[in-house]
């Protein structure tokens, strides 16, 4: 496992988390928000900043992807498995940061954010497994 | 995994996370962030939901203890480095996210922020590797 292989999970699970997160948020997400527009009137961008959110989801990317080079998680089971638990953490932590400390978004937004979050988180994993290179059909078929 | 020591890791880090978000983000840079402002304002709560709080701090230090077990780091030197990696990595991603949807942050106070929770992590980290070796011997 390399600083390449590094990179290339890091680019391919911010790539998903992209496009699953305009998917999650563009048509589930938002209409939790558009519910409780009174919170937030005037602190919602009307559009998106392109290229922030490009680049945070490849942060997002690189995090898993440094976990799963160091951690060897080299199997679509545990790469699912622990996407997923890394999804919750990252989305529990920052939304009760949020939300205890800014009135921006409503409780039902918390949980239902942290959950997108947590499918796509688990779907990103198994990408990065895939395309990084460290996937190891055998491990995957002894077990 | 070490469930004595995950647990462990968890209060030291969480308990960690909160005490200098405290003191970085409630004294050290509370005038930094008020004369960096975002396009909107009035958002802040007066007082912070600090059971929301709590479980936030407590959240970020199982991430991290959960981490350092499943990495098996042992040495101070490795739980910090990780820590700042982790924790870098982890900010940047969420304020990009922020600046990129909302109002409520400057690019400065984005920047200091990355810089103040990367420290956070770091000494977080730290504290987590302390509490868990400090744990596995008394284990043992």
């Amino acid at each position: 496992m390399t600083f390449k292989n590094f990179l290339i999970g890091g680019i391919a699970g911010g790539l998903v988390f992209f496009f699953l997160g305009w998917v999650a948020y563009a048509l589930v997400v938002n209409k939790v928000i558009e519910e409780t527009a009174h919170l937030h009137e005037g602190g919602i961008r009307n559009y998106s900043l392109f290229y922030f959110v490009l680049g945070g989801k490849f942060f997002t990317g690189l995090f898993m992807s440094f976990f799963f080079m160091r951690a060897k998680v080299n199997t679509i089971e545990s790469g699912a498995l622990i996407g997923a638990i890394f999804g919750f953490f990252m989305a529990a932590a920052n939304n009760l940061i949020i939300y205890s400390t800014i009135s921006l978004y409503s409780f039902k937004f918390v949980w239902v954010d942290t959950v997108a979050f947590m499918v796509i988180s688990c779907i990103a994993g198994i990408a990065i497994v895939l395309v990084s290179g460290i996937y190891d059909r055998s491990v995957s078929d002894n077990s | 995994m070490n469930f004595t020591k995950l647990i462990t890791g968890t209060i030291a880090g969480g308990i960690t996370y909160f005490l200098l978000g405290w003191l970085f983000y409630g004294k050290l840079l509370v005038d930094f962030f008020n004369n960096h402002p975002g396009l909107t304002k009035g958002y802040n709560r007066p007082e912070p939901l600090w059971l929301f709080l709590v479980g936030a701090n407590l959240v970020a230090g199982l991430l991290l203890a959960y981490i350092f077990s499943r990495l098996n780091v042992k040495s101070l030197n490795d739980a910090i480095v990780t820590a700042t990696i982790i924790g870098a990595l982890m900010i940047i991603s969420f304020d990009a996210m922020m600046y990129a949807t909302t109002t409520l942050t400057s690019g400065k106070a984005l920047l200091a922020d990355v810089a103040a929770f990367t420290v956070m992590s770091a000494v977080a980290g730290m504290v987590i590797s302390f509490a868990g070796n400090l744990a596995g011997k008394k284990a043992s």
